[in-house]
């Protein structure tokens, strides 16, 4: 059985930025992961006290230094946004592996694969924090996220929309009602247990043999036991053409037999 | 409201579990083909003064073991348990019947999605048990212990679980580290598991009577040969 594997870094950018992020995450069949991702935070205004108990204030530290994930083949560079110096992000870019995004902590979600499904996770609580204190619910936080996945999505939440086997997320209210969830096919799928219906075929192939056995094993029993018409026409269509030649070996092996039976129970009869 | 602390709040929700002071639990689920599941959890934890149900209300003490499994297990039949103890009060809940998975759906981490069931337990959510709170002397529940059957086979797990048929079992859920064979990172890990659906009854239905038919015609094609060839031997 190959074990679990587990990808998190949609969700921990999303955690780490207060639910603030846009960008996409493609996810090739060998496990590559393209990504581009953009994530936010706004962060609070940091001073520095002198001897004196002087405060100054500090310019707002690089958005991937606040946001410190660091993911192997993704390359990230720090942002500002322009109209709000406070509003510091992070943009990751470039191509890693399932494998690679595998340290980075989970938090409240997954992207997690078996043999034949990768599925994402993420609990509505998640969203829940970050939209129950907006002062306006007219205000939205930015949050525009792709994931494009190597084989058809079977299912997707319903604050999702999927175009091809590309789901997408833009509408952080709707998540909070219902999280992110995902399934998709993983090339090799094996729709139901693989090893599951030839049993249930093979168990199938030995009753109806054995049924059968049984059955036609009853029927010599009974005409050797005690010939009646009604099974000599039974036997008749199952006779074809040599009925004759079947119907003489019976009386040559059976009476034989019933001496047999005889000395048998002699010793009982002898008491 | 700050980054720092939103994020922060949202760990705490996703951590918030069975227990939300630390505790211990013995859990057993049996999930049903029908999406039912079938429910034994004991916890023990920790009888504090003050506590606070998921609302913000003050929990009475003697409903402090149960108010937790009330919020993430609704619908259940809860039993307070109570245990003599030396050293730190503790006090239990025992919580059992059927509930559905779409009742405790984002309440605990267990889902079914698409044509499969999952568990995904983030290490956040074990943290949960990170504590010093044992099961009192002469209870019989399982310490850190959780038990999950699943409608179907078990496709794949984490590494420390172990699977017998279709039951998945931890038998220590407390949190735990892996270290990355990448660079040597340490980080902690989910408890996690994936299983198909249970077989549909149809389909393994046809399959079986189509198996019977094949044996059947198999064998009665035999005997009939055997016969014509019988006479000519």
């Amino acid at each position: 059985m190959r074990g679990v594997r587990l990808a998190a870094i949609a969700t921990s950018l999303l955690l780490l930025a207060g639910c603030e992020a846009s960008g996409s995450l493609v996810i090739a069949a060998d496990d590559k992961v393209k990504v581009d991702v953009t994530a936010w935070a706004e962060v609070g205004e940091e001073v520095s006290v002198d001897e004196y108990g002087n405060e100054t204030a500090l310019p707002p530290r690089p958005g991937c230094e606040y946001l410190s994930i660091q993911v192997e083949g993704l390359i990230a560079s720090s942002e500002v946004d322009a109209k709000n110096p406070k509003r510091v992000g992070c943009h990751w870019t470039g191509v890693t592996t399932v494998e690679a995004l595998q340290s980075v902590e989970p938090g409240a979600g997954t992207l997690t694969q078996s043999d034949s499904r990768t599925i994402i996770l993420v609990n509505r609580d998640f969203f829940k924090q970050s939209t129950q204190y907006l002062p306006d619910a007219s205000i939205r936080p930015v949050f525009d996220l792709s994931v494009t996945f190597p084989g058809q999505v079977l299912e997707h939440d319903e604050a999702s929309t999927l175009s091809g086997t590309t789901v997408r997320w833009s509408d952080t209210v709707a998540l909070s009602k219902t999280g992110m969830r995902v399934a998709s096919v993983r090339p090799g799928d094996h729709p139901s247990p693989p090893s599951l219906l030839p049993v249930f075929g093979a168990g199938g192939l030995v009753f109806g043999g054995a049924a059968a056995g049984l059955v036609i094993a009853g029927r010599r029993g009974r005409r050797r036991l005690a010939p009646s018409a009604s099974d000599q026409i039974d036997s008749q269509p199952d006779a074809d053409a040599p009925v004759p030649a079947e119907v003489e070996p019976e009386p040559v092996s059976e009476p034989p037999e019933t001496p047999e039976d005889h000395s048998v129970w002699a010793p009982d009869a002898d008491r | 409201m700050h980054p720092r602390r939103r994020w922060a709040a949202a760990l705490a929700a996703s951590a918030a579990l069975l227990c939300l002071g630390g505790c211990t639990v013995d859990a057993t689920f049996v999930i049903h083909a029908d999406d039912t599941v079938t429910v034994d959890v004991e916890s023990w934890q920790r009888m504090d003064g003050v506590v606070f149900d998921q609302e913000g209300n003050v929990v009475p003490a003697d409903e402090q073991g149960c108010s937790n499994l009330k919020h993430f297990l609704p619908g259940l039949q809860y039993e307070t348990l109570t245990a003599a103890s030396d050293f730190v009060p503790v006090i239990g809940c025992r919580a059992t019947g059927t509930t559905t998975l779409a009742a405790i759906d984002g309440r605990t981490p267990l889902v079914h999605v698409g044509d499969r069931y999952v568990l995904f337990a983030s290490p956040t959510w074990r943290q949960n048990f990170a504590n010093d709170v044992s099961v009192p002397p002469g209870q019989k529940a399982r310490p850190a212990h959780l038990s999950i059957t699943f409608p179907g086979p078990v496709e794949s797990t984490d590494s420390s679980a172990t699977v017998d048929g279709t039951t998945v079992t931890w038998s220590d859920i407390r949190p735990s580290v892996d270290v990355s064979t990448a660079g040597g990172m340490v980080f902690l890990t989910p408890l996690q598991a994936i299983a198909y659906e249970a077989p549909n009854p149809f389909v393994t239905g046809l399959i079986s009577a189509l198996g019977a038919i094949v044996g059947a015609a198999a064998v009665v094609g035999f005997v009939r040969r055997r016969r014509k060839n019988g006479p000519g031997r």
